[in-house]
């Protein structure tokens, strides 16, 4: 028998030694806080519109595409001269986002729904646009979930890895995510620099500070955001979350125990728009890797007029 | 578990139940550490409880839940920083010692070799040595490239042999230092 054999043999057997009983009292601790934790069905909170049938989700599907095609007719100047990134843009930071050109085959319309239940997506590129205010094109390989949950969210995951990126308009921030007091009031500016400041100072979060970036041509801030390594003292929203900011449909994002999350803040033709995406730790190199990869897909505004969106199945 | 999805928390229960030992035992096995396993073990099951409507496969649920609680465990590990984060590499092509280890197992040498690997080393080796996981599901329980976790075995292993060998080979110890 080889060493290696060998090392294995003992290895395996002294494993063997050791607790495999969950103590009961350990047992009772998790199931007395079961009821004060809601389950987490998106990062969003779900509302509910009636259900359609069939009929009325193929009537959704050409809705859809009448909407992109209309939209791409008229609103695509507005976007490519008004909203157009510089024509030099300026040294970017990690993870070195760079503009995309658009892609040659038409991206599919990634699917709307207000109750923010994503879909499967197909490697491949996509639009996330109507009624999502800041029209932005991405693509993800395999293995991929998304949705436009509505004017203010594209979210887009992994749907077996940790990889996640969302794409957020007009985040109003909580005053103090682990002393919960309801929304920050005043609201910061509407600059860039504004909401950056404001993010950097939020109380009871470790943030780095501010950094000049140019993501997919348009300029911004980034900044790391990280929550306590455990919030047994924290005081936490009604929801028993550490939150940081909500949107305007109530839709809110929050950070678990030790969680970090990079932040975005571009300003895309006057929009203030937010990536955010949880970082990635060691464990989790091709989830990285996937996430990098799709941002450095990102593009804002619509597609080409030669090529409209196409609309992508409902689930 | 399709009930506990649905946020039946009696159903979550009987899960936590089914589940809760083997979690623990995974859990006690990366972290030497009594405290750590449990606190690591409670927070899986706190996140298995929250996260569990997101899972869209149940077949998939052992090695989701395997990846939760390994994540807890890195929680943990990161908190206490109680072990060292380099590895005492044995060079390969010293001699065999293989007479002498199917005799001696010393369990303090094996327990101080494990505390020197990473908790991400760690891990590996429990899921593949205890819960006996092929090398492609240890990938996709810690969602890293398979490339990934046979080096970390390798370089694991090798640590664990140098550790085993320490005592009786001073001068390799050196070598390796």
């Amino acid at each position: 028998m080889s060493a290696e054999r060998e090392v294995n043999r003992i290895v395996r057997s002294w494993l063997e030694e050791g607790p495999t009983v969950l103590p009961e009292r350990v047992l009772d601790a998790v199931l007395d806080q079961v009821p004060a934790i809601p389950q987490r069905r998106h990062s969003w909170p779900a509302w509910r519109l009636p259900l359609m049938n069939s009929e009325g989700r193929i009537g959704a599907a050409v809705a859809a595409v009448v909407v992109v095609v209309l939209l791409v007719v008229y609103l695509l100047p507005r976007f490519t001269n008004v909203a157009g990134p510089p024509s030099t843009p300026a040294p970017s930071s990690a993870p070195s986002p760079t503009p995309t050109p658009s892609p040659s085959t038409p991206p599919t319309l990634l699917h709307y729904d207000p109750n923010g239940n994503a879909v499967s997506l197909d490697p491949g590129t996509y639009l996330g646009a109507d009624p999502f205010l800041v029209p932005v094109t991405f693509t993800v390989p395999g293995g991929w979930e998304g949705v436009v949950a509505g004017p203010n969210l594209v979210a887009l995951n992994e749907q077996a890895g940790w990889g996640a990126l969302n794409f957020s308009v007009a985040p109003a921030l909580f005053a103090n995510p682990c002393h919960y007091a309801g929304l920050l009031s005043p609201q910061p500016g509407p600059t860039v620099d504004d909401l950056a400041s404001a993010l950097a100072r939020m109380p009871g979060v470790t943030t780095t500070t501010p950094a000049d970036v140019t993501v997919a041509g348009y300029q911004g801030k980034q900044l790391t955001l990280t929550a306590p390594t455990n919030l047994y003292d924290c005081k936490l929203s009604p929801v028993g979350s550490f939150e940081i900011w909500q949107l305007p449909s109530g839709t809110t994002s929050d950070l678990a125990a030790g969680e970090a999350d990079q932040v975005w803040i571009l300003d895309v033709g006057g929009q203030r728009v937010v990536i955010d995406e949880p970082e990635s730790t060691d464990e989790d190199l091709a989830d990285a890797a996937d996430v990098r990869t799709v941002f450095s897909s990102i593009h804002f505004g619509l597609p080409s007029p030669g090529s409209s969106a196409a609309a992508s199945p409902s689930p | 578990m399709v009930r506990a999805q649905h946020g039946d928390e009696e159903a979550f229960a009987s899960l936590a139940v089914a589940v809760g030992n083997r979690l623990h035992a995974v859990a006690h096995r990366i972290l030497r550490d009594t405290d750590l396993a449990e606190d690591a073990t409670q927070q899986a099951l706190l996140t298995i409880w929250r996260d569990l409507p997101q899972l869209r496969d149940p077949a998939r649920f052992d090695a989701w839940s395997y990846r939760l609680l390994v994540r807890a465990c890195y929680a943990e590990g990161r908190r206490t920083r109680s072990w060292a984060p380099n590895l005492t590499i044995l060079p390969v092509d010293q001699p065999d010692v293989s007479e002498r280890l199917s005799t001696v197992v010393d369990r303090d040498q094996l327990e101080r070799g494990f505390r020197h690997l990473s908790v991400e080393h760690r891990a590996v080796v429990v899921l593949h040595h205890y819960l006996d996981l092929p090398l492609e599901q240890v990938a996709e329980v810690l969602g890293v490239p398979i490339g990934t976790v046979r080096s970390r075995l390798f370089h694991a292993m090798r640590g664990l042999r140098a550790a085993l060998e320490a005592d009786a080979r001073p001068a390799l110890r050196e070598v390796a230092q």
